[in-house]
């Protein structure tokens, strides 16, 4: 894993547009999704994920991947952080949505937002995970 | 995501049936574009055809043949009304969630959060029309004071103002309003426009005359035709005026969608002579239709009148009639490129479009060896020659096709993703 190819450019792999193929197309020349990967995996030395290495390694080796190299380890950590992420940021655009309507001076309430399961299923269900909880009746 | 399915299933028996409406050559004019023809003889309930003229034309901009097939036209026309249909329930609903008494801007602006490309296309589309609203107000007005000035400036850029609002009050990360400051070029609008380019290149005055008036159709014409097409009925609430000119668009941007993917579906069902693998190579487009698409009778370099195309790039000074002594060096150049960079981009994630430009899809006449010649003939000729519809337009088979790729799960993942599949119908527009 050391000698990785070399980058020709600069390493901005994460603000390349990808058109949705595996190719990037930086400075002119086509990369493949690989070499992107490469880069980005050497721009994580200085980065530590949310999730500790050592429970992403134990979930890892539940699903039968010994990694070897702690770079893998915090890549996935890493994309297990966005998706979850990607989600609650989404829960939050559903209910900033519903409170844009109404009340759109009110500093206060800017400050402070609660998830709720109201917009966390439509997030997630987007996801698709389909989650119902019952309702309660009190 | 299934409803459009069934849609084009129930519609194939119906295309089976009528094969001879290919051959029918429809006039730009037709009195059909007028008002909803009455239920045709196959039994279906709602009447079928209330815009198929204008997405005829529609198709012919954006590089469609020159007289697109109704069949298609008419498939086209069922896809864009189930996808807008299925758009307006949901911006419905995010309308009920907020609260408001109207579909607006800012719910269908919340449902293609997702795509940035597509929303930023609209917001300058958006913007355009802000800026041509401003125009016409300030010429409109011939003694200018400056306290008309002051009053133009509240209703300009209203649109602009609302989309700017709500993805401010909805945006956390900061990529929302991004958007309106961005000014990277939309790849596709470039790829649409070189197309164009290509295509009106060959064109004679009168011709493109037509083309201009062809690119000047919209759904938003007829306003209250497009309005009872959507049949608001069904909805708790109903879309303001200005949700309605979005959706007009939308649906354009739709078919504009479609003929891009259906137009690089041709090329892929054609051969290619270049690629030695490709008679043994698996079929690109698994549609059940495409695969039976006859195709060409194997072809050799050294028969060039099997592929008479004309290179559209050359002056129209040069001869058209084809003859037998047209040079394999021609073909030479013109296949050497395009083909292998074009089939191996298809190759990739289907709906990419790919980065050479498209000038291929015009040298790649389609093979039916017999319409060769006659074919030769109608890019040259005059548009006044009604001309009977050839195997050169896009098929309802390329559209079906479109659409399965559309839908379809691709990239490195896909075999593995299987529980991971969206849920959420896929909007061509969004």
């Amino acid at each position: 894993m050391s000698s990785n190819t070399p980058t020709t450019g600069p390493s901005s792999a994460s603000t390349n547009v990808t058109s949705g193929t595996g190719t990037d197309v930086v400075g002119g020349e086509v990369r493949s999704a690989g070499v992107s990967l490469a880069d980005f995996l050497l721009q994580l030395e200085d980065y530590t994920p949310t999730i500790p290495d050592a429970v992403t390694a134990y979930y890892l080796n539940r699903a039968g991947f010994e990694a070897s190299d702690p770079r893998i380890v915090r890549l996935i950590s890493l994309a297990a952080q966005k998706f979850v992420s990607d989600i609650a940021n989404d829960a939050l655009q559903h209910c900033k949505m519903r409170g844009s309507a109404q009340s759109s001076r009110k500093a206060g309430k800017d400050k402070r937002y609660t998830l709720s399961m109201e917009d966390l299923s439509p997030a997630l269900s987007e996801y698709g995970i389909n989650v119902k909880k019952p309702y309660y009746f009190t | 995501m299934t409803k459009p399915k069934s849609k084009k299933k129930s519609e194939k028996p119906k295309e089976a049936s009528t094969p001879t409406e290919s051959k029918v050559n429809v006039p730009t004019e037709s009195p059909v574009g007028q008002t909803p023809p009455s239920a045709p003889p196959s039994g279906k309930v709602a009447p079928k055809s209330w815009f198929t003229a204008e997405i005829q034309l529609m198709m012919y901009t954006f590089g469609d043949h020159r007289r697109p097939l109704q069949s298609s036209a008419a498939l086209i026309e069922e896809v864009v009304h189930s996808q807008m249909t299925s758009l307006l329930h949901q911006a419905a609903e995010v309308t009920i969630q907020r609260g408001a008494r109207f579909i607006g801007v800012e719910d269908i602006i919340f449902i293609m959060r997702r795509d940035k490309k597509k929303l930023r296309r609209l917001l300058r589309y958006l913007d355009f029309k802000d800026l041509k609203q401003k125009v016409v107000k300030g010429s409109g007005l011939e003694e200018g004071g400056e306290v008309e000035v002051e009053d133009i400036k509240q209703p300009v850029a209203k649109r602009r103002k609302l989309c700017y609002d709500f993805l401010s009050a909805i945006d956390q990360t900061g990529e929302l309003l991004s958007l309106f400051e961005d000014d990277e070029i939309d790849e596709v609008k470039q790829e649409r426009a070189e197309r164009a380019d290509m295509q009106t290149r060959s064109m004679d005055q009168t011709q493109y005359m037509e083309y201009v008036e062809a690119r000047q159709t919209t759904f938003h014409k007829k306003a209250s035709k497009f309005r009872d097409w959507m049949d608001l009925g069904t909805l708790e609430v109903k879309p303001n005026p200005l949700a309605m000119e979005i959706l007009s668009y939308l649906a354009y941007e739709t078919v504009g969608t479609i003929v891009d993917c259906a137009l690089l579906i041709k090329k892929d069902t054609e051969r290619t002579v270049n690629n030695p693998l490709q008679p043994c190579a698996p079929h690109l487009c698994s549609a059940p239709d495409t695969i039976s698409v006859a195709p060409p009778p194997p072809l050799q370099i050294k028969s060039p009148s099997s592929r008479p195309s004309s290179p559209n790039q050359t002056p129209p000074s040069t001869p058209t009639t084809p003859t037998g002594n047209v040079t394999p060096l021609m073909f030479g150049s013109q296949f050497t490129a395009p083909p292998s960079s074009a089939t191996q981009n298809s190759n990739s994630a289907g709906l990419t479009l790919p980065t050479t430009p498209q000038t291929s899809i015009f040298n790649f006449s389609s093979n039916s060896g017999g319409s060769g010649k006659s074919k030769k003939k109608k890019k040259k000729s005059g548009s006044s020659a009604p001309e009977p519809a050839s195997a050169d337009a896009i098929q309802p088979s390329h559209v079906r096709e479109v659409m399965r790729r559309y839908g379809a799960n691709i990239g490195p993942m896909a075999p593995f993703a299987a529980y991971n599949k969206l849920p959420a119908p896929t909007f061509l527009a969004c």
